[in-house]
């Protein structure tokens, strides 16, 4: 279960933010502009070019930014601190499912399809659990990134990931591809919240929202079928052996 | 001959009770989270849990007696 959630944070959490590590965050609108899913990558992510991302990050906040920022809303998902990026949910056939942009200032996330704020209970980014989540990261923005940053991934509390880099070069920037298929030994449908922290030299960022797993109908899983067996077992359990029966002594 | 009388008592059980009620409920919190009703995590799941265990307790200790002979 741990390295589930350990994916789908790799796919969620990085994709949503820095180049080194974690994050997510941005901003948000009630009716989205009809162009800008059409901005992004259909299909077959393919292969990842950084330079790539970050043109294409660009073009979206132009084509949306000025706009993206909510008066009112809730904590439900949010990215503070100086990174932001995008991220693009495929499902296992490379048809895009979601797309998520911070474009790196205090509002919240961004649904680039649905519109309005990305990553909250009521609307969570979708991931299939058989699918890819490319991501484009930023830490900061312009200038030099973070040097001896520590991140960490959590759910719930729980350390789920952790990790931190000298970063010598000062890198600011990254893009990658996160395979969940190959990731996850088995699909599972489920919803979490993660957040995802990094420190460094840096202003810290912090990110959080909630994230939905896509998989298989859920009773033919092992989970599924593990979870049916403790049920039943409980219930015949409760009904013949647990009961209070009334006896009589001679 | 001897005259011989029955006495009637109840067998109760809350700690078999707790016990399948634990087991129920770790069923209820893995399809809960399976169909996305609640979400992976540590809080609900356990409250889920718990009442089961309470609930199972309950049960074992005061649900309606059955005949046993």
């Amino acid at each position: 279960m741990l390295r589930f959630i350990r994916a789908f944070a790799l796919g969620v959490v990085i994709a949503l933010s820095l180049g080194i590590a974690v994050s997510t965050g941005a901003g948000a609108q009630d009716s989205p502009s009809d162009d800008i899913p059409q901005t992004l990558p259909p299909g077959d992510p393919g292969d990842l070019d950084l330079t790539e991302e970050d043109e294409r990050f660009g073009r979206l906040v132009e084509e949306f930014g000025a706009s993206t920022d909510v008066a009112d809303f809730g904590d439900e998902s949010m990215l503070t601190g100086p990174c932001g990026g995008q991220a693009f949910s495929y499902d296992a056939d490379g048809n895009l499912i979601d797309a998520i942009i911070d474009v790196g200032d205090d509002s919240p996330p961004f649904d680039l399809l649905d519109g309005g704020q990305a990553a909250t209970a009521s609307n969570p980014f979708k991931v299939d659990s058989d699918g890819v989540v490319n991501y484009f990261g930023f830490y900061p923005r312009t200038g030099e990134g973070p040097r001896n940053h520590k991140w960490e991934i959590t759910t719930g509390g729980i350390s789920l990931d952790k990790g931190g880099d000298d970063n010598p070069n000062g890198n600011n920037r990254n893009a990658g591809s996160v395979n969940l298929g190959d990731e996850l030994p088995i699909g599972l449908s489920f919803k979490t919240k993660i957040e995802g922290s990094i420190s460094s030299d840096l202003a810290p960022c912090f990110g959080q929202g909630h994230v939905e797993f896509q998989g298989p109908f859920p009773i033919g899983t092992a989970p599924g079928i593990a979870g049916g067996v403790a049920i039943l077992g409980g219930i015949f359990g409760l009904l013949f052996n647990a009961r209070p029966a009334v006896t009589w002594k001679v | 001959m001897t005259e011989t009388s029955a006495s009637q008592s109840i067998e109760r059980h809350p700690i078999r009770g707790a016990f399948f009620g634990l087991l129920l409920g770790l069923g209820l919190a893995i399809y809960l989270i399976l169909f996305k009703i609640i979400s992976l995590g540590l809080v609900v799941p356990i409250v889920v849990i718990a009442l089961s265990v309470l609930a199972g307790a309950a049960w074992g200790g005061f649900a309606p007696p059955r005949t046993k002979t």
